[in-house]
């Protein structure tokens, strides 16, 4: 606990702390009267069309270039309104006097505000729904008119329009992010697709998207663009509802784009919403954000998802109900950090926009929520009877609306956002849809203006006493605000990177000008401008408040040359290099056991590295899951390696889960002992018991006909001489009892007598045989004093530590290691980390980055016992909220495995409320035992004279489980530095998966602080669910570094890089 | 039929009310007012308030059609062991049913009211069998604040625990009809084949009660006690007969008259339909499969003023013959496991073809409603004859009202309706038909409690 002690220290020093920084300004005031009323009728609904709520935008410019920044509203079906800026927070409307009217009752979307024609003054540009989107050109007196015949004006459904210069020519491009008409009911309806259209200057375009490879059918809701990956080229990121996926959009360069959001991004949000795309940490590396509509209090969760999750017809694996926060790593790579950073759940969220509203030199982030009919009413869709509604439409009409308060997500560092609710900006319930950030008062901070639902928009003005910093780009005609230009500016402290776009959020166009928070003492340096056309400029000698104004026409002629990377610590190489592909049988183990939190049915593939063939080159062994041997991948003289029949290609019908290749039976070549594992299975099965196969000297296996393996599901097996007779003995852990999730599989030590493998756990350690559902184990001399010590760990239990004395084995883990410790340890390595000459213990956990997060004060726990007697056993997931023990898991899932609940339990609302002991108070819990978890976070256990205290590792190794560390001099500085690789998609159907990340490198800087490196540093990228890590050594004395996957090819790496 | 209608309207009214707990005796009255008993209360009236509860809190809890039947099933067993004794002619069902060995006997030389007994019996039965108990209670609350008036307390007492003690007996035998285990097993993996059946558009909604057929029947020797006429061998091929019955379904779909329209919805009859709009998810309820015949059976018998006892044992029978018909008819469409038309037309012939009715999560051979409803027919044709009725259970799902020649004429409609409505082939209908009626005549035949 000493440690979180120190982190709760450090953020509140980190942090200037919250004062309210916006004012609601009301109507009263500001005359800015504009109302979104949504009126259901015959031909608007929600059964007509699902996106009748989606409400409207808001978009800013200076239409009349007085200086101030004037506001255009969309409405649903009442056309649009335009607001002039009177300064001091004082608007008029304008509609009707500048031209800016649609008098139709078709439905809005989105707006842009921006230079379109070439003449340096912006014009609107109106996305709709049911008809052709409309351009509003300014005629440069205040007054606008439509112009019908540009290409641009098109019908597609679109959401919303955003500028992008993707071909580097100086003037901008546009791009249309579009849905499509309402679908047919449960069927896969493609939307229409997107459209890029390259200006050729002076407002002609022309339709280049099939051109340049954009093919995205989705219903898409918002845009983000930005260099991701510091190519100087700008990306796309598209956010769209329902199944079809995101789109991350790299800009080859060339005129054409390649979708990499499956490659690059590790999941991405389901139903997703608005996005925008910053540098929240401060790396100088651009992130996304996207939206999607997860509750964030238990109550709204459970009465909203109700435990319902889209594990249905149209599952993906890859996508999740939660706003994703998409970290770049660098070169375009993300992890996600949505759970631990606190921004993954904004319930039903509309915009996003980050800005540094505190100026405090970092962004925060704005987010609108509320839905005119709360549609995700679990009580209201399923009791619609009990209210006497029958149709779909009539009920539809019925539906509650739902508020909900808006989100001000301060930024804290060190990847965490703290939502402040006591801020005007978030203090009043309503519905709101698209929102602009803008400095309507040119004062240098952030004001906001959101659309609301059946309400006056919203005016908040920001009073921060702070030292803004405020640049206003200056272009050509063609792009008079920057549009698309890499802002760096440098301070004597730091260096903060901005990109201009305006088209932001959702259906909305933002301020185009930027302003930075400075510290105390802190001074401007110069502003690097990165213009779109790849020029560059540079500018210093900032004196003065106000608004500096950067003029394109100090840039360079040439377009800058981005400096050549350096060669990261390893890269990657072909598959073929070691052709494997794990496939992983199709095996659901929640329809046995339901309620449970994990499947175990996709442990593999872990490996083991040793010369099978004696021909002096070191070989692999690769573990095959139920219908796949297991495989050798022998070495050859070219530094490939071939899968040969090794002996082991009938044996398929077991999930083989570990293998160790050790001389068992003293004939010095390497044997293998094969674990096996997988939920798929009974206990007592021939296919759980582990199989000892013996080498002939070549590298040809034969099944040992002695020995006679365990009949439980196993984990791990790792060698070691414990009784230092000279031979190889064997740990092999227990992982599951199939079908009886949380008892515990039986861990055996075997003792090599002779070659002959005897169990003798019983006799020498006792205790250890049902120490719980184990991972992973390490031997290793703790104590110093010479003989191997025993480190298991597992889920639902502390890492135990098992002192070797004399060969016998006694659990010591109440005095070493500290209290609150159990957790969902996933692996264990040793290694002297602080190098002070002992042995350090690495520990693997599940991380933070998750929806429910224990600790010693609110453990998640686990009860069990077959409380409705009809044969199952029921598991029952919860963690403590505002000090009551509440159900994790939703209605629907609980109620589906203990039935007559239901009567208990009619309704959502009353399960919402109702904590465990309400749950089995009618219910016989005799014999009901319990597991618990307090502690998450992967770690260090360090090693002080034989007492371990655990150090967290840093927050980027949180990202998500560790399955494997290898602790090794990467960088060949003399010490330890580790690397990791993990990811899971074996959570339940709510979670669905712990994958956020792509493997980490930590360099150790000698003393023990470990720190991450980036991709560009480190060159490793490896997503999805890795599970095991090794290092061989090549013909040529290169290393190459092996990383299995479960359900996809292994992953191969040089080291170093280049060769 | 006229009273009957006249009492249904405040007697929704009253279920609304009870809803929130503001039930008051002067809406009770109104329900009760046509009572013929000379102390004021009906037994008959209370008989059918009980059945109309529990359709409506079955519709309300949303149980599939299989489970329906067995809550119909066990209640009124539990109803007509506590109040048989009102009338001397009828016996226990006692070793009639499949386990039942009785409930245990009132005293002999004591005096009891069965209507108390049999409202104490519906109360206990259903406390175990339906899910929104507070309705239920409260119904019986209102019933024995009304019996409390005009029966001596020593004797409302003792009629109360006696119908407490039959409930509960039959609780005991429902439970160990292996229904309660078969939620504990593990998700019914269905197979994957050619004429396999598989999830269909637009829910692929898992199969409903897979293990129903596993439960044990209640007349019936065994689910497997009569044949199910076999489906048409499975064949993708153009010539194959199973092609041109596929081909029906879509040929007949895609020229469905006004009236054929009716029909599918009037005999719809799907208890959950759900919706999708986007993010909004509409889960609609309607009566079930069962629960139309247990109404059709109230509207006959209040139109012939059929005496309570008598009302317990038609409601019974035709449970037991509903229970049964689905059990059997489940473990047939499980074994099987054929392909429903939506899935093979969309695969081999039309694949943007939406049937006119939702299909049901459960494979196609062969049609449990037309199984049901042809035992059902049988129960009522053999008490009331082959006599013209007109139903209107529709009427309140906006789906109309319809006259029949006979209740063998009304299924026969029900059946075919199924290939109207595009989720069954005419095969399956036939072969439930055919199958429904002899586990209509088993019922009829084996469960004789008058002489």
């Amino acid at each position: 606990m000493f440690t979180f002690g120190v982190l709760v220290l450090l953020m509140f020093v980190s942090y200037r702390l919250p004062g309210q920084y916006f004012s609601f300004v009301p109507s009263s005031k500001s005359q800015l009267n504009f109302r979104n009323d949504i009126i259901e009728s015959d031909d608007l609904n929600i059964i007509r069309d699902f996106y009748t709520f989606n409400g409207g935008g808001v978009g800013v410019g200076d239409l009349d270039s007085d200086g101030l920044l004037d506001v255009v509203f969309t409405s649903t079906h009442r056309g649009i309104r335009m607001f002039r800026n009177l300064g001091n927070m004082r608007f008029e409307d304008r509609s009707v006097a500048s031209g800016l009217v649609i008098n139709d009752t078709l439905v809005n979307t989105g707006v842009l505000v921006a230079e379109l024609t070439g003449d340096g003054l912006p014009d609107v540009y109106i996305s709709r729904r049911y008809s052709s989107n409309v351009l509003f050109v300014n005629n440069g007196d205040g007054t606008f008119r439509r112009d019908s015949t540009s290409p641009v004006v098109i019908h597609a459904y679109t959401t919303q329009a955003a500028q992008i210069d993707y071909d580097r020519d100086g003037d901008l491009d546009l791009f249309l992010v579009n849905s499509g008409e309402p679908r047919r009911q449960g069927y896969l309806n493609p939307g229409i697709n997107d459209r890029l259209f390259r200006n050729d200057g002076g407002g002609v375009y022309v339709d280049v998207t099939a051109a340049a490879g954009i093919v995205d059918k989705g219903y898409g809701l918002s845009a983000s663009i930005g260099d991701v990956n510091d190519d100087g080229w700008p990306d796309i990121f598209v956010g769209n509802d329902f199944e079809e996926r995101d789109k991350l959009w790299i800009n080859q360069r060339n005129g054409t784009f390649v979708n990499r959001a499956t490659s690059q991004m590790p999941h991405m949000s389901w139903a997703s919403m608005g996005s925008d795309m910053a540098d929240l940490n401060e790396d100088g590396m651009l992130d996304i954000l996207s939206l999607d509509m997860l509750p964030r209090s238990n109550y709204r969760r459970q009465t909203q998802l109700g435990g319902m999750s889209i594990f249905g017809p149209f599952f993906d694996s890859l996508q999740r109900v939660q706003n994703c926060y998409f970290l770049n790593r660098g070169d375009g790579q993300f992890v996600e950090v949505g759970q631990m950073a606190g921004v993954a759940a904004t319930d039903w969220s509309w915009s996003v926009l980050a800005g540094d509203y505190d100026l405090d030199g970092d962004q925060d982030l704005y987010v609108t929520n509320g839905t005119k009919r709360d549609m995700g009413d679990q009580d209201y869709s399923y009791n619609l009877r009990s209210k006497g509604v029958s149709s779909p439409k009539e009920a539809s009409m019925a539906m509650p609306t739902s508020p909900q308060k808006n989100f001000l997500l301060v930024n804290e560092g060190r990847l965490r956002f703290r939502s402040d609710t006591s801020d005007g900006l978030t203090a009043v319930p309503q519905v709101s849809n698209g929102a602009a950030q803008a400095d309507l008062d040119n004062d240098g901070d952030l004001d906001i203006i959101v659309n609301n639902t059946d309400a006056e928009a919203g005016l908040f003005e920001n009073r921060v006493n702070a030292r803004p910093f405020s640049v206003r780009l200056k272009g050509d005609l063609s792009n008079p605000d920057g549009i698309g230009a890499r802002v760096t500016f440098v301070t004597s402290k730091r260096r903060v990177v901005r990109e201009v776009y305006a088209s932001r959020g959702f259906q909305s166009t933002s301020d185009a000008r930027l302003s930075i928070g400075l510290s105390d003492g802190e001074d401007i340096d110069s502003v690097v401008v990165l213009w779109s056309d790849g020029r560059r400029s540079v500018h210093r000698g900032f004196t003065g408040t106000g608004y500096h104004t950067i003029d394109r026409r100090a840039a360079s002629s040439d377009v800058a040359q981005i400096a050549p990377r350096p060669l990261p610590m390893m890269s990657r190489l072909a598959d073929s290099i070691l052709p494997f592909v794990h496939r992983e049988n199709a095996f659901d183990d929640f329809k046995r056991e339901r309620l449970i939190p994990f499947r175990y049915s996709k442990d593999g593939p872990r490996m083991a590295v040793g010369d099978v063939n004696r021909d002096g080159l070191e070989d692999v062994v690769v573990c095959g899951a139920k219908h796949q041997p297991t495989q050798c991948f022998v070495q050859r003289k070219g530094g490939t390696f071939v899968s040969i029949d090794c002996g082991l290609n009938e044996a398929i019908e077991s999930e083989d889960v570990d293998v160790a290749l050790v001389d068992i039976d003293g004939d010095r070549d390497l044997d293998l002992y094969v674990v096996t594992g997988g939920a798929e299975f009974s206990a007592g099965d021939d296919e759980l018991a582990d199989v000892l196969y013996l080498n002939d000297g070549k590298g040809q296996f034969t099944r040992s006909t002695t020995f006679d393996g365990g009949r439980d599901a196993g984990s791990c097996v790792v060698p070691a001489d414990f009784d230092g007779d000279g031979d190889v003995d064997l740990f092999v852990g227990g992982r599951i009892v199939p079908g009886k999730y949380g008892q515990p599989a039986r861990s055996v030590l075997y003792r090599n007598d002779k070659g002959t493998l005897r169990d003798v756990t019983d006799e020498i350690a006792k205790g250890l045989s049902y120490i719980g559902m184990t991972t992973s184990a390490a031997w290793v001399d703790i104590d110093r004093d010479r003989d191997l010590d025993l480190v298991v760990v597992g889920d639902w239990m502390s890492p135990t530590i098992w002192r070797n004395t004399a060969g016998r084995f006694e659990n010591v883990t109440s005095s070493l290691v500290p209290a609150n410790m159990h957790g969902m340890w996933s692996c264990v390595r040793a290694a002297d980390i602080d190098a002070d000459g002992d042995q350090d213990l690495l520990l693997g956990n599940i991380g933070l980055n998750c929806r429910f997060v224990p600790d010693a004060s609110n453990p998640i726990r686990c009860r069990m016992a077959d409380v409705d007697d009809n044969g199952s056993v029921d598991h029952i997931l919860s963690q403590g909220m505002d000090d009551r023990d509440m159900p994790i898991r939703g209605r629907f899932i609980l109620l589906q495995h203990i039935p007559t609940l239901t009567r208990q339990y009619i309704t959502f609302d009353s399960y919402a409320r109702a904590s465990v002991s309400d749950v089995l108070a009618t219910y016989d819990t005799t014999g009901m035992s319990t597991m618990l978890v307090q502690q998450y976070a992967s770690g260090v256990l360090l090693n002080s004279a034989g007492r371990f205290d655990f150090r967290p590792l840093p927050d980027l190794a949180q990202v998500a489980p560790i399955m494997e560390m290898l602790p090794q001099d990467f960088d060949a500085d003399g010490d330890v530095d580790v690397l990791l690789i993990g990811n899971t998609r074996t959570a339940d159907a709510d979670v669905i998966g712990f994958d956020g990340g792509m493997g980490l490198v930590l360099r150790n800087d000698g003393s023990g602080q470990l720190s991450p490196l980036t991709v560009t540093e480190s060159g490793l990228v490896t997503f999805g669910e890795a599970r095991d890590v090794v290092t061989l050594r090549r013909v040529d004395g290169t290393r190459l570094l092996v990383v299995s996957r479960n359900s996809a090819p292994a992953h191969v790496y040089a080291l170093p890089a280049g060769k | 039929m006229r009273s009957l209608r006249a009492s249904e309207k405040p007697y929704f009214r009253v279920m609304l009310l009870m809803k929130r707990f503001l039930l008051g005796m002067a809406v009770l009255t109104l329900l009760l007012g046509r009572a013929t008993a000379s102390d004021g209360v009906d037994g008959t009236a209370l008989v059918h308030s009980w059945n109309r509860l529990i359709i409506e809190v079955i519709m309300e809890d949303g149980f599939g059609p299989p489970i329906a039947a067995r809550i119909h099933a066990y209640s009124n067993l539990a109803g007509y062991e506590a109040a048989r004794h009102a009338d001397p002619a009828f016996r226990s069902m006692s070793g009639m049913l499949n386990g039942f060995t009785g409930v245990v006997q009132p005293a002999a030389d004591s005096v009891y009211d069965w209507r108390v007994a049999m409202v104490a019996a519906y109360q206990t039965s259903c406390s175990k069998l339906l899910y929104r108990i507070s309705i239920s209670d409260s119904l019986a609350n209102v019933h024995f604040g009304d019996l409390a008036k005009v029966v001596p307390a020593d004797v409302f007492q003792r009629s109360k625990a006696y119908g407490i003690s039959v409930g509960k007996a039959i609780n005991v035998y429902a439970k160990a009809d292996g229904y309660n285990r078969t939620q504990g097993l593990p998700d019914y993996e269905w197979p994957r084949c050619d004429s396999c059946w598989m999830p269909t558009p637009p829910n692929f909604a898992k199969p409903l009660s897979p293990y129903c057929g596993r439960v044990r029947t209640i007349v019936l020797k065994s689910a497997s006690e009569f044949p199910v006429p076999p489906s048409i061998p499975f064949s993708k091929d153009r010539r194959s007969a199973f092609y041109a019955a596929a081909q029906e379904v879509l040929d007949i779909s895609r020229s469905l008259t006004k009236e054929q329209r009716h029909i599918a919805e009037f005999w719809n009859d799907n208890p959950v339909v759900t919706a999708y709009h986007g993010h909004f998810i509409f889960n609609s309820r309607q009566i079930s499969p069962g629960g139309h015949w247990m109404n059709i059976a109230q509207q006959i018998m209040s139109s012939k003023a059929t005496p309570a006892v008598g009302c317990l044992e038609i409601y019974s029978k035709l449970a037991f013959a509903l229970f049964d018909g689905f059990t059997a008819c489940w473990q047939e469409k499980f074994r099987g496991n054929l392909i429903r038309p939506v899935t093979y037309v969309n695969q081999y012939i039309d694949k943007s073809w939406e049937p006119f009715l939702q299909t049901p999560p459960f494979p196609e051979h062969a049609s449990g409603h037309s199984t049901i409803t042809a035992a059902a027919a049988e129960v009522l044709t053999s008490y009331f004859g082959d006599v013209p009725f007109v139903d209107s259970t529709e009427a309140r799902f906006g789906f109309g009202v319809r006259s029949f020649e006979s209740f063998r004429a009304a299924a026969a409609e029900a059946s075919i309706s199924r290939l109207y409505g595009g989720i069954h082939y005419r095969r399956g209908c036939d072969a439930g038909a055919e199958h429904g009626a002899s586990i209509g005549k088993a019922v009829l035949d084996r469960v004789r409690v008058r002489p």
